[in-house]
């Protein structure tokens, strides 16, 4: 092996890249949330989203 | 090693200083190290044929006499001399010293600016040819490209020589290169001389010789200094190709063994104009597999309007859930510039890391009014919403190529740098005024 540093380096950021392809990384803006009301799927409308209050962008020319 | 019996002891002529000649027979010259007269060896008063300038008096780092071992043998120190050039408005020297073995004959070694060079004379001449449109010779199984050309003079010599030593003695010389080797021809009273040099660390020469003390720094790169960059390019491409084959593989694997499963698909329409809570659920659907991404796509009707969609996948059993939003936007139209559109009327976005379980969409689509007033359908829109399991995504992927490629590409401008340094200094630089070399010496 006449570039150990290279190959060694080579190596980490395909094994780096791998597992995170492999774990499904994403740079999606997602905010765990935990112990979601049971009540949600009877009734949507106590679920705050956490997305809600974002400034909006109305597009168009 | 040399036998002290071939050391000849003579007296200057001019000022009585002793004169050693040890090149036996093969000297023709000598000049007393006192007083730079150059003497006729081959005469028996030692005719003093002219005379060096004591001012122009050079010290040898290689003192002579001094013996050092090269191809196995012991070779001694008998003579030195510096030559010069003078090149684009500048004078340019360099020292050489002649090297003797009774049974091997004579060698040179060269130096300029720290570097140095073992020289063996040519008893066989090089083939002529053109190398990418550039002069060259042949010899050996390689190709020498033409460097320099430079009418080159004698400017001091010290010691004894096989040759009549005269003082500004001149000589046309044209180098070729082949990193580590050189090939010189030195044309002179019609007589050309080939020699063959192999560069040399100033350290290995100082050892051969058993000189204690550094060798002079080196500066620049010399004509034919093996580029320390050329061989780390070459492998870091070597090495860079077999980690392109892992890619290649991972590649392929991420983007041929993902599951890429709907789990889930539904289709709804929104008004925003209607009264009563917007948001909805979805019927649970399972995730499968390890914890892996999961992609939502959303597909709406949207038509010079925007939306907006707060979502959220969570878990049944209320233990997590994932919280996002996306907007969607679709404008068309046409100005004085012709026809334009803006945005897309679908979009969708991968979750990372979503663990296996059952699940189930919240989603809250909002719409603007005063974004709406110029839409067809106004606050109302139709959508559908597909969930995908571990889909291939191959941007991290990409991603590793340019990382990979750093270091060859890296080592590849060193290499050129160096190369750009080397033939900077030829006669193909392009400051050079004999860029293209000159074919008046052949």
């Amino acid at each position: 092996m006449k570039n150990p540093l290279y190959t060694i380096y080579g190596m980490i950021v395909l094994a780096l890249m791998g597992f995170a392809q492999w774990s499904g990384f994403s740079l999606a803006q997602v905010s765990e949330v935990k112990n979601i009301p049971k009540s949600v799927r009877e009734n949507p409308g106590v679920y705050r989203s956490h997305y809600g209050w974002l400034p909006r962008w109305f597009g168009g020319k | 090693m040399v036998a002290a019996k071939h050391v000849r002891s003579l007296s200057c002529p001019d000022c009585g200083g002793l004169i050693e000649l040890r090149g036996m027979q093969h000297t023709r010259t000598a000049v007393c190290v006192n007083c730079c007269s150059i003497l006729d060896a081959a005469s028996p008063s030692l005719k003093v044929l002219s005379k060096f300038d004591d001012k122009m008096r050079v010290v040898p780092l290689i003192p002579l006499g001094s013996r050092g071992r090269f191809e196995g043998a012991p070779f001694e120190a008998i003579g030195f001399q510096q030559r010069s050039i003078y090149v684009d408005g500048g004078t340019y020297s360099w020292t050489e010293y002649l090297l003797f073995n009774p049974y091997r004959g004579f060698r040179y070694l060269t130096m300029y600016n720290g570097h140095w060079n073992y020289v063996t004379p040519m008893q066989r001449l090089p083939q002529f040819k053109t190398v990418t449109g550039r002069r060259a010779v042949w010899l050996d199984g390689r190709d020498y490209r033409h460097f320099q050309h430079a009418q080159a003079a004698t400017t001091f010599v010290m010691g004894e020589f096989p040759w009549a030593v005269r003082v500004g003695e001149t000589a046309n010389c044209d180098d070729y290169v082949c990193p580590p080797y050189i090939l010189s021809s030195e044309t002179s009273s019609g007589e050309v001389n080939w020699s063959h040099g192999v560069y040399m660390e100033g350290q290995a020469v100082y050892d051969a010789f058993g000189i204690q003390r550094q060798p002079p720094p080196k500066y620049g790169v010399f004509a034919n200094q093996p580029s320390p960059y050329a061989d780390k390019a070459k492998q870091s491409w070597r090495t860079f190709t077999l980690l392109l084959v892992v890619w290649a593989a991972l590649f392929g694997w991420f983007t041929v063994f993902r599951m890429n499963k709907v789990v889930y698909e539904g289709s709804f329409r929104f008004n925003a104009s209607e009264l009563g809570e917007h948001s909805l659920v979805t019927p649970v659907f399972e995730v499968p597999g390890n914890r892996s991404n999961l992609e939502v796509e959303l597909k709406t009707d949207l038509d010079n309007n925007w939306a907006y969609f707060n979502l959220a996948l969570l878990k049944e059993d209320g233990s997590i859930g994932y919280d996002f939003g996306r907007e969607v936007s679709y404008y068309h139209g046409y100005n004085s510039d012709g026809s334009w559109t803006e945005g897309d009327a679908k979009d969708s976005v991968v979750l990372p890391r979503v663990e296996p379980g059952k699940y189930y969409l919240r989603i809250e689509p909002e719409m603007d009014a005063e974004a709406s007033r110029t839409a067809a359908a106004g606050m109302a829109m139709r959508y559908d919403v597909r969930v995908v399991r571990d889909v291939p995504q191959t941007w991290l992927m990409w991603l590793a190529l340019p990382l990979l490629l750093i270091p060859p590409v890296r080592k590849s401008i060193q290499a050129g740098a160096f190369e750009g340094a080397r033939w900077a200094e030829s006669d193909y630089s392009s400051g050079s005024s004999d860029s293209g070399g000159s074919e008046d010496d052949d």
